[in-house]
């Protein structure tokens, strides 16, 4: 039915329908999904593929060379994303609201809606930090038609991974309020300055909403989503509903409805990247991101590229927890906290801007999470056997100073540079020189991001 | 060390045992750090406190330290069964793996001591060696005229990434796809015994001695006057927002990109810094900044003495006995300033591109990172914001000794939110009194 099933991963692409016709109408209407390509072919004529094909083992019988080429795979996909264009965004503050109603134990995601969701989020979370690195995330459940403040908003990606690795915790149960979650997530975001970018993302599993009894009803609170300017998106795992379209819509955000697993995923990414709509060419931002934030929400979405601008940001001076103080923000006696460095008053969290000067300050460390996009590490090539044997070089891995296997003893017959794996086992920086292993190779460009040989 | 006797309920929570412990020690050997330790200015009198202030400044020299730095090895050795000891040594512009030997080296020394446990013996000979062969080869630069590499500040940066190839090797399955690379790579010398319950608990102890805020690696020429400058002139020039020089944008990022892979390994990076407070007013920020952000300790050395006490009491306990039963020293406060990408200077409020955040000292109409154009009418707003900006001295905040009553009458001042009781020791009064707002001075 849609492009996602022929040429993403090689992992679980079952046949699995779209969950119903209303589904699919979403699906379509709500993201850029492939249907119209496709017309007519169903999920369930397509060529039944099996992941396991993938994986074939070699003329011993092992299993190592097929998944030696499979990280091969993975060392191409990185080189390819290396090329994608710089864009970073500034302060985001987001919400995760989860539906864990009875609902999401439904087995058309396999093994359950449940259990994939938490695998995706797992890696939404690290991917949105990676690319927000001034964001903050806060997670909110909704189940047995209350809601619970899972994790509180905060910048740390750790923190939010290692709750959603416990399932016991998150065990799903009863109906779902939507009502109740928006009003938790609204709460939650209160306290924070509207000139930061205030969104939710709702994933939505169920097909309807259990609301409390009472004079406040779901349309209040969407009235109130829209003036405390509170983009939200939601995601069904379901089929459309109307009052989420209609939430989405008064609000900004997207509303989707997830044809299979991988179009989920897809609409999931889509909300990684930041709002395009958050920088106005014609407005400098000059103190904090006050004015362009706040005339950005006028602005109708228009596919205008954002443009760049310079913004004044203070590296504070981080307290540490000595004697009380009072806070400029609150007006409060805390410990800790952070001195502006331009006004000197003390500010209880960064990012933010100063209560006195307005002075935009947000930590350092904050932004040096993203350098390494703007400073990638040379890849590393493979080096064939006869250079090895050729010319005098290390014996040892320059990172972790692992001793390689002896050059002799390689089988020749075997030693042909294969879909980017290296038969000596070494990996030679195109800058620096330096040989290293498999393990480093790998480590250094996905984890560290810095050569240890171009560093000296 | 011993804390004093907690109450009995609190038994149960100590940890019955803990995993081994692997030490990965950095120990910044750069000749010229080293020989501005050896011969220290005298120290900064402390009246506040008596019985130091009678304490005269330590002369420190290598091979001093060194002994000093084996007995603390030792008795990491020695405080558990499996510790593991691995040491690099930084020089100028290069790192290299000290301890444990490479494996074609010759093993052990040539005749074993009777009286000498026999690990201990390996350990201290091999240091001795890596670090009498890595002097040789410094020889070696100075005598071909590699003036340039010799004056480079030392490769940290190089260094932490090695230790941090290291640790992933060692410790299997941290992330999925060392696990699945090949089986055979993670059979290391080493690596704990495969039956061991627990993966080793790592941390890496940087040993800094080179003043300024220098954890550069030095690729650009420039930097070295710079780094000159700052041995010679830091007790002046403490309070301007850009005068320590020595950082760069590559030393800077990969720091920072240590501490982040440090962080999502939950490796605790250790610092303690040698230049007391005599030679350089300034900390090494960047190296503070991290130790703070993996939760390790920072430590400044005062000059007078006490090394080998301070490395046991504070770096020996491994990071799961540090809180409880032990206690770490209090932290000082931590300067999150960063380094601008165009002339490499420390910055307390710097201009940051909205799309590719990167950071400039100056206003400038395109972004040298993405190329973004930037609208030109906005810098003027831009430089007029900028100015105006002073350095704030960093508060000291370790709780002070008692000070007479007399020295404390600047309190009436909304200072609540500035914990800077005797933060002008450091000579910041000049650029902080500008704004005409009241400084308090001791």
């Amino acid at each position: 039915m849609s492009a996602d099933l022929v040429d993403d991963d090689f992992i679980d692409d079952d046949d699995i329908p779209g969950p119903s016709t209303r589904g699919k109408k979403g699906g379509a209407s709500g993201s850029k999904s492939g249907k119209g390509k496709d017309a007519g072919r169903h999920a369930w004529e397509g060529e039944f593929k099996k992941s396991w094909d993938i994986v074939q083992e070699d003329e011993k019988g092992s299993l190592e060379s097929a998944v030696e080429s499979l990280l091969a795979r993975g060392r191409r996909k990185r080189a390819l994303m290396a090329d994608t264009p710089l864009r970073r965004s500034i302060i985001r503050h987001m919400f995760i609201i989860l539906d864990l109603s009875e609902s999401m134990m439904d087995k058309d995601f396999r093994p359950t809606r449940f259990e994939v969701i938490l695998g995706y989020l797992r890696s939404y979370v690290v991917e949105w930090f990676d690319q927000n690195p001034l964001g903050q995330i806060g997670i909110i459940i909704m189940r047995d038609r209350l809601s619970e403040v899972l994790v509180p908003m905060g910048g740390n990606p750790q923190e939010i991974l290692s709750v959603l690795s416990d399932k016991r915790r998150l065990e799903p149960s009863g109906e779902p309020s939507l009502q109740n979650g928006l009003v938790m997530a609204k709460g939650g975001m209160s306290h924070l300055p509207t000139t930061s970018s205030l969104e939710t993302l709702i994933i939505f599993s169920s097909i309807s909403t259990a609301d409390p009894d009472g004079p406040v009803t779901i349309h209040n609170v969407l009235e109130e989503l829209v003036t405390n300017k509170i983009r939200t998106t939601i995601l069904s795992l379901a089929g459309e509903i109307k009052i989420c379209r209609q939430i989405t819509e008064r609000t900004g955000g997207k509303f989707g409805v997830s044809l299979d697993q991988d179009h989920f995923k897809d609409l999931m990414w889509e909300t990684i990247p930041p709002p395009a709509t958050t920088i106005q060419s014609h407005t400098p931002i000059t103190m904090g991101v006050k004015n362009a934030l706040s005339s950005a929400n006028g602005l109708q979405k228009g596919g205008k590229t954002p443009v760049g601008d310079l913004m004044v940001m203070g590296f504070p001076i981080q307290l540490p927890l000595g004697g009380e103080t009072l806070c400029s923000c609150h007006g409060l006696l805390k410990k800790g906290g952070y001195l502006c460095p331009r006004c000197s008053s003390k500010l209880c969290d960064v990012p933010t801007d100063c209560e006195v000067c307005g002075l935009m300050v947000v930590s350092s460390p904050h932004l040096a999470r993203s350098f390494w996009f703007l400073f990638p590490v040379a890849n590393y090539g493979v080096l064939p056997i006869e250079d090895v044997m050729n010319s005098s070089t290390s014996e040892t891995c320059f990172g972790c100073d692992v001793e390689f296997p002896d050059a002799s003893t390689i089988d020749e017959g075997v030693a042909q540079v294969e879909d980017g794996v290296s038969p000596t086992g070494r990996y030679r920086c195109a800058k620096c020189s330096n040989d290293f292993c498999a393990d480093c190779d790998l480590y250094i460009h996905d984890t560290l991001h810095t050569c240890p040989g171009c560093a000296q | 060390m011993a804390p004093p006797p907690p109450p009995v309920t609190d038994y149960k929570s100590y940890p019955k045992t803990t995993p081994p412990s692997v030490l990965l020690v950095i120990l910044d050997i750069h000749p010229l750090s080293w020989s501005l330790l050896s011969s220290p200015p005298p120290a900064i009198p402390y009246p506040e406190h008596p019985a130091i202030d009678k304490a005269q400044a330590t002369p420190m020299t290598l091979p001093d330290f060194v002994t000093l730095l084996m007995v603390f090895l030792n008795a990491h050795l020695a405080s558990r069964w499996g510790n593991e000891v691995v040491i690099y040594g930084a020089s100028a512009g290069r790192a290299k793996l000290l301890y444990p030997p490479p494996p074609n080296a010759v093993a052990g020394p040539s005749k074993p001591r009777p009286n000498t446990y026999h690990p201990f013996q390996l350990l201290d000979s091999r240091i001795e060696e890596g670090l009498k062969e890595m002097a040789a080869e410094e020889q070696d630069r100075l005598e071909h005229g590699d003036m340039k590499t010799l004056n480079q500040p030392p490769a940290m940066v190089s260094a932490l990434t090695k230790a941090l190839c290291f640790i992933n090797r060692i410790l299997p399955n941290n992330s999925n796809s060392a696990a699945l690379v090949d089986p055979a790579a993670t059979q290391d010398p080493s690596a704990p015994a495969s039956n061991a319950p627990d993966k080793p608990e790592t941390r890496i102890l940087v040993i800094n001695s080179t003043p300024g805020a220098n954890v550069s690696t030095a690729t650009s020429s420039n930097e070295q006057s710079n780094a000159e400058v700052n041995e010679n002139g830091t007790s002046t020039n403490g309070n301007s927002q850009n005068g320590k020089g020595g950082q760069m944008r590559g030393g800077y990022v990969g720091l920072m990109n240590c501490v982040f892979a440090a962080q999502k390994a939950k490796v605790p990076i250790d610092v303690l810094s040698l230049p007391p407070p005599s030679i350089d007013a300034s900390p090494p920020i960047f190296l503070q900044q991290a130790a703070h952000l993996t939760e390790g300790i920072y430590w400044q050395w005062n000059g007078r003495g006490g090394l080998l006490q301070y490395l046991h009491a504070l770096y020996l306990p491994p990071p799961s006995l540090r809180h409880h039963p032990f206690a770490v020293p209090p932290q000082d406060a931590v300067g999150f300033r960063a380094v601008c990408f165009c002339h490499h200077k420390t910055l307390d409020i710097g201009f940051v591109c909205s799309v590719c955040l990167s950071i400039f000292c100056e206003p400038r109409p395109v972004c040298l990172m993405c190329k973004t154009r930037f609208p030109i009418k906005s810098i003027p707003t831009l430089k007029t914001l900028a100015t105006y900006i002073e350095h704030i001295p960093i508060p000291d905040t370790v709780p002070p000794p008692p000070i007479p009553k007399g020295a404390k009458t600047h309190q009436q001042n909304e200072n609540n939110k500035r914990e800077r009781a005797k933060g002008a020791t450091n000579g910041d009064a000049s650029g902080t009194g500008g704004r005409g707002e009241p400084i308090e001075i001791d």
